[in-house]
């Protein structure tokens, strides 16, 4: 089976403008709540599936150009959430998630860091994409 | 391109600690509040209020008025709120800045390593504003200063703060004021706000309604000092903030 490189192969576009060139590093989490069903009668323990959560976690290199993008949703958070893509893979072989934004569906920016620890080095930044509502997955 | 950390400034109040400071963190914190119901499918959230911090690294310099430690120290558990700003890159105007207004310093860690300079971590808590250099440096004439462009027209007004760190001579009453406009050439401007200050410090201005794209700031009066230094940020609610 091939195996596929991060470059160029993964982007994330918040509210309509792509973060890719401001990003090294990102994680994708689809968490799916557990729902404990053990009883007396069972001989182990056992859990159903309960409710799926999405979230991104992001980062990269800080820049005018992308504070100018985050900034006013980390200070004042929207009421409509925002429209969110995230994919993977190259053209040929591309699986995308698409929120679109709503009062209950899309992302909101739940953690941004700026972080400057080394006066010789550059300013980093990290944020937490949170995630409201399942995706259409194309 | 990566931004040089090199170039930021430290402002606390009328104090620019630069000199004095080789780290700093901005966090802000939304919580996401649970609202799924009986029809989701999926989790489902909303963003409550926003929580936010600056965490700063700095050399012990001495605790003389002035020094870095001391005031810091003395911002911690007070009722004399302080003004605190992050101008992350100085090496040109309408860079961000990130400030937290009524800022008290949280905690304070000093380390004390056997083999290396005493440095301390503080953490300033406020209310967190973000905007754009219009000032950062000495005037010394009345006059326009640099336009900024902002990324969008504001239509419900902001902040602006202007931390007055050093005045040459005395001052009474010297005044600046901001003003905005839809071409950059600014042939015919708002005037969106004034400021006037007779002594070194913080001073904010609520700022109300449109402010255009193109902005700047305008030194009207010296108020009979030489020249004076500061810094002048402007937050725009739903542009820059």
């Amino acid at each position: 089976m091939p195996r596929t490189n991060a470059l160029q192969n993964v982007s994330v576009s918040y509210n309509g403008t792509s973060l890719q060139s401001h990003l090294n590093t990102s994680s994708w989490n689809a968490v799916t709540e557990v729902i404990e069903t053990t009883t007396f009668a069972s001989s182990a323990m056992e859990q159903a599936a309960g409710a799926a959560s999405f979230s991104i976690e992001v980062g990269g290199d800080w820049s005018k150009t992308l504070d100018d993008i985050l900034r006013p949703d980390t200070i004042s958070p929207p009421d409509t959430l925002r429209t969110l893509v995230f994919y993977l893979g190259p053209v040929s072989s591309r699986v995308t998630y698409t929120w679109t934004g709503s009062t209950t569906v899309g992302a909101f920016i739940s953690n941004y860091t700026v972080s400057a620890d080394n006066p010789m080095n550059k300013i980093t930044w990290s944020g937490t994409l949170t995630i409201s509502g399942a995706p259409v997955v194309s | 391109m990566a931004t040089r950390a090199n170039r930021g400034r430290l402002l606390i109040d009328r104090y620019d600690f630069s000199l004095d400071t080789f780290a700093a963190t901005w966090t802000t914190t939304v919580e996401p509040l649970e609202s799924a119901n009986w029809q989701s499918t999926t989790m489902q959230y909303q963003p409550d209020a926003v929580d936010a911090s600056l965490t700063m690294t700095g050399y012990y310099t001495g605790y003389d008025a002035g020094d870095i430690y001391r005031e810091i120290y003395a911002r911690r558990n007070t009722d004399t709120t302080a003004y605190v700003a992050w101008l992350l890159d100085t090496s040109a105007l309408g860079q961000p800045v990130y400030l937290l207004q009524t800022g008290w310093a949280s905690s304070i860690t000093v380390d004390t390593p056997v083999q290396s300079l005493l440095r301390f971590d503080a953490t300033f808590d406020g209310v967190p504003y973000g905007g754009y250099t219009l000032l950062d440096g000495q005037r010394t004439a009345t006059g326009n200063g640099t336009v900024v462009t902002l990324p969008a027209t504001g239509t419900s007004g902001g902040r602006a703060f202007l931390l007055v760190r050093a005045i040459t001579g005395a001052a009474t009453n010297a005044e600046v004021h901001i003003e905005c406009d839809t071409v950059v050439g600014m042939t015919t401007p708002t005037d969106i706000g004034t400021i006037t200050f007779s002594a070194v410090g913080a001073y904010p201005l609520a700022i109300a309604g449109t402010v255009e794209p193109y902005v700047r700031i305008v030194v009207d009066d010296l108020g009979g000092a030489t020249n004076f230094t500061a810094a002048l940020i402007l937050c725009v609610n739903g542009v820059t903030m």
